[in-house]
């Protein structure tokens, strides 16, 4: 997945500043697709796309706020830098508290531009492996039976295999084959390991 | 010298010269009829008292004959005048009675002169000798003539015209002129009958005719004294008047004028010589005055003259007058028209009064709106600063994109010399919008007087919308024009107009902005009226105007928003008022707010 080449999509209603910023980032070497509103932009979005938006914050319809909210709720949650014709103060903290990645003026200079996009793909690479990893993760703990997921509670509360049969009234071996089970189930080499791997997957320690 | 000569004589001199004054008083008023008519019979009076005399020393019954057949010719005319006089003096009278006494008078005349000796007498025998108060006088022994009834029937007819005439005029308020001449005159008649019976029988030697005139003709003169008298105190009291009327008109810095419309000529009065503009008193002709009034107001002071010759109606005019001086002062002339028999206008006469102070405190009023407005304008337009930024800062933009992407172009090998060229065309695209929105500014912010041109409204609110654009798209409101095809341009200045315009579609949009779900829309329709106006209705669905809040909206410094100076509308009023167009307020039956104005169309247009 992370083959797929990252993209700048930039969306904005004024077709000059649209092909002016296209031209300049194109010339930077970078891959671009230009969208004059934020629906048409969201209809269009694959899934799979990678890359960052660069959006107008003042549009018809939909305007830039709007679609930085639907794209964080999205499965695809793209970082979002805003390009604005005039910036107030206000709408500058709203929008970096929504987590923006960056707040610009049209007319900031060039290497700023270019940078809030750099931080802007690096974080989509970023969160998107963390996003993969976790996936990955969820999808092993998923294939875990409702009696393995009580002993890796119990395992991960620092019990001993004793203390794990008479909690959940079963014998000895029977916590011995689970723990087998379970190690192979999430390729774990280690109870460390596992208890870490657990921890990452977000997995919640059953009572 | 005898008493009858001496009481005769004076008689005569009496009667000749009360006829003399009253003659002077109808020479210099031909109007007064009732003079020329009592100066004639006084005269009648003084020949008949002359003849009397002579009458009284014929030697012959046919001198006696004589002389009394000419007496009845000043006797008639004595009458006619007095019938005459009664009519033009009481203004009363039977019209028929009078002619029938003139005709009987005539008849009597022509009778007078186909019977011998005369009407009175059949015939005269003899001449007695009679004596009367020491002298000794002739008196006829003769026939009376049957036609002497005539006369008889004539003087009843006359008491009965004296009398009726009176009693109509002490209806007509003039009692004491009844009194008198309806006490007197009959008096006369009557006594003129016995002495004329006395003197047929031979016991008086004349009539005495002449003495019972003299009654009459002290009546007539009596009464018309009375009414020199009161002309004098009148011209008096006018004298006064017209003094206490020119003190005001000083205090007041009035002046008045006429303008004779037959001799075309204007009459100025000393008073408030530079109120009439004339800077000095007297006649001066038409075009005279015409060539000091300021060549722009030439053409409105005609109309209004030709109009109130016209019409009828009230003359009223304000113009720039140029004295000898090289000053000019503003007047204001108010007047009437007054009008000859045949509702001729013969004159216009009124007053006039310097405003020229007036005029500069107006000018320095317009001053200040416009400076007002026009602190308005830059305070709308730090309202709109954000807006303003962005729509520059858009094009800016575009511009800095291009130029850098264009310098990267230029290091690449081969140079995509297309891409580079698009890149030219698109920079001077955007710095053509920069200027744009620079300019529409400018326009705006600029301080400057009224000036009319001919104005599309659509394009105006055109260009309002965009210089707009971007406020409404951040407050989501949508605008929708409606013009119908056709549509006069109307007279105005454009930037004025514009700033109305956009003080109307901010007050729409922060109106909008109390809506919280639904759409916000603003229309703006533009219908043509009839008197060459054009109506523009701006329409909103927000809150509308809340009469309890703000009864009267157009009052300055009165808002409902927490940041509003309460000027706009205000001023939206005084422009389109100098426009001479009128704008109003009202709600919408279905919601929000509709303000509607309208507008002048342009002269040329709407005649076409």
């Amino acid at each position: 997945m992370s083959e797929q080449v990252q993209k700048v999509f930039i969306v904005d209603d004024d077709a000059s500043f649209l092909r002016g910023v296209e031209r300049l980032l194109r010339s930077n070497g970078y891959v671009t697709e230009c969208f004059s509103s934020a629906s048409e932009f969201l209809t269009q979005l694959s899934l799979e796309a990678t890359g960052c938006v660069l959006a107008d914050l003042r549009m018809p319809g939909m305007d830039g706020m709007a679609l930085q909210q639907t794209l964080a709720r999205s499965a695809n949650p793209l970082p979002v830098v805003f390009l604005t014709g005039h910036g107030d103060i206000n709408t500058g903290v709203e929008a970096m508290r929504r987590g923006a990645e960056d707040f610009l003026v049209k007319t900031a200079p060039r290497d700023v531009v270019i940078a809030a996009i750099e931080r802007a793909l690096a974080r989509d690479f970023r969160e998107r492996r963390a996003r993969i990893h976790r996936l990955e993760l969820q999808s092993r703990f998923d294939r875990l039976t409702p009696r393995e997921r009580q002993v890796l509670s119990q395992v991960m509360l620092g019990r001993l295999n004793k203390q794990i049969a008479a909690e959940l009234g079963i014998d000895e071996r029977s916590v011995k084959r689970h723990r087998t089970n379970l190690t192979r189930k999430l390729a774990v080499k280690s109870v460390a390991e596992l208890v870490q791997l657990a921890i990452e997957a977000g997995f919640s320690i059953a009572k | 010298m005898s008493w009858i000569t001496v009481t005769w004589s004076m008689a005569t001199g009496m009667s000749l010269t009360l006829a003399a004054v009253h003659l002077l008083v109808w020479l210099r008023d031909r109007e007064a009829v009732a003079n020329l008519l009592f100066s004639v019979s006084a005269v009648a009076a003084a020949v008949i008292a002359i003849q009397e005399l002579a009458l009284m020393r014929a030697q012959t019954p046919a001198e006696f004959g004589a002389i009394l057949r000419w007496m009845h010719v000043p006797a008639a005319t004595l009458v006619v005048a007095l019938v005459l006089f009664i009519r033009s003096y009481l203004g009363a009278g039977r019209l028929w009675l009078a002619w029938l006494i003139i005709g009987l008078r005539v008849l009597v005349l022509i009778l007078n002169f186909f019977l011998s000796p005369n009407v009175t007498f059949e015939e005269i025998y003899a001449l007695n000798s009679v004596s009367f108060l020491g002298e000794t006088l002739s008196a006829p022994v003769g026939d009376m003539n049957p036609w002497r009834l005539l006369i008889h029937l004539s003087m009843v007819l006359l008491l009965i015209y004296v009398l009726d005439a009176a009693i109509a005029a002490r209806k007509l308020g003039k009692g004491r002129q009844a009194l008198v001449l309806g006490a007197s005159i009959p008096f006369a008649i009557i006594l003129a009958a016995t002495f004329s019976g006395l003197m047929v029988r031979g016991i008086l030697p004349g009539p005495f005719v002449a003495l019972i005139y003299q009654i009459i003709v002290l009546a007539m003169a009596f009464e018309l004294s009375v009414d020199l008298i009161r002309s004098k105190q009148l011209s008096c009291g006018l004298q006064e008047s017209e003094e206490r009327m020119r003190l005001a008109a000083r205090a007041a810095d009035l002046g008045f004028w006429d303008w004779d419309v037959m001799r075309k000529e204007v009459w100025v009065k000393d008073v408030g010589k530079e109120a009439t503009g004339t800077f000095e008193s007297g006649h001066t002709s038409l075009e005279h005055y015409l060539s000091l009034v300021h060549p722009d107001d030439r053409g409105s002071l005609r109309q209004a003259v030709d109009r109130a010759l016209e019409h009828n109606e009230d003359f009223h005019a304000e113009f720039r007058v140029t004295g000898p001086s090289g000053v000019e002062r503003w007047i204001a002339a108010s007047g009437q028209v007054e009008r000859g028999a045949q509702g001729k206008p013969l004159r216009l006469r009124g007053i006039s009064m310097d405003i020229t102070a007036r005029k500069q405190f107006e000018g320095e009023l317009q001053r200040h709106r416009l400076a007002l407005a026009h602190a308005q304008r830059v305070s709308a337009m730090g309202q709109l600063s954000a807006a303003l930024a962005h729509e520059l800062n858009q094009p800016l933009g575009a511009i800095l994109r291009n130029a850098e992407a264009g310098e990267l172009f230029l290091h690449q090998d081969p140079t995509d010399l297309g891409e580079l060229r698009e890149i030219l065309v698109d920079i001077q695209q955007d710095d053509r919008r920069a200027a744009e929105v620079i300019d529409r500014m400018r326009a705006l912010l600029r301080h400057r007087e009224l000036r009319f041109e001919a104005i599309a409204l659509q394009e105006l609110i055109e260009q309002v919308a965009a210089l707009l654009n971007a406020e409404m798209q951040a407050r989501q409101v949508t605008l929708r024009t409606m013009f119908p095809p056709g549509l006069p341009r109307v007279r105005g200045d454009r930037v004025h107009l514009q700033q109305v315009f956009v003080n109307l579609l901010l007050n729409c949009l922060d109106a909008l902005d109390a809506r919280q779900n639904g759409s916000r829309q603003i229309e703006i329709g533009a219908v043509q009226m009839e008197g060459g106006l054009v109506e523009l209705a701006v329409k909103d669905n927000g809150t509308g105007f809340d009469p309890d809040q703000l009864p009267d909206p157009f009052k300055p410094f009165v808002t409902t928003k927490s940041e509003g100076l309460g000027i706009g509308l205000t001023i939206s009023r005084t422009i389109v008022e100098a426009h001479g167009g009128r704008i109003r307020v009202e709600n919408n039956p279905d919601g929000g707010a509709c303000i509607r104005i309208e507008l002048p169309v342009e002269q040329e247009e709407g005649v076409a």
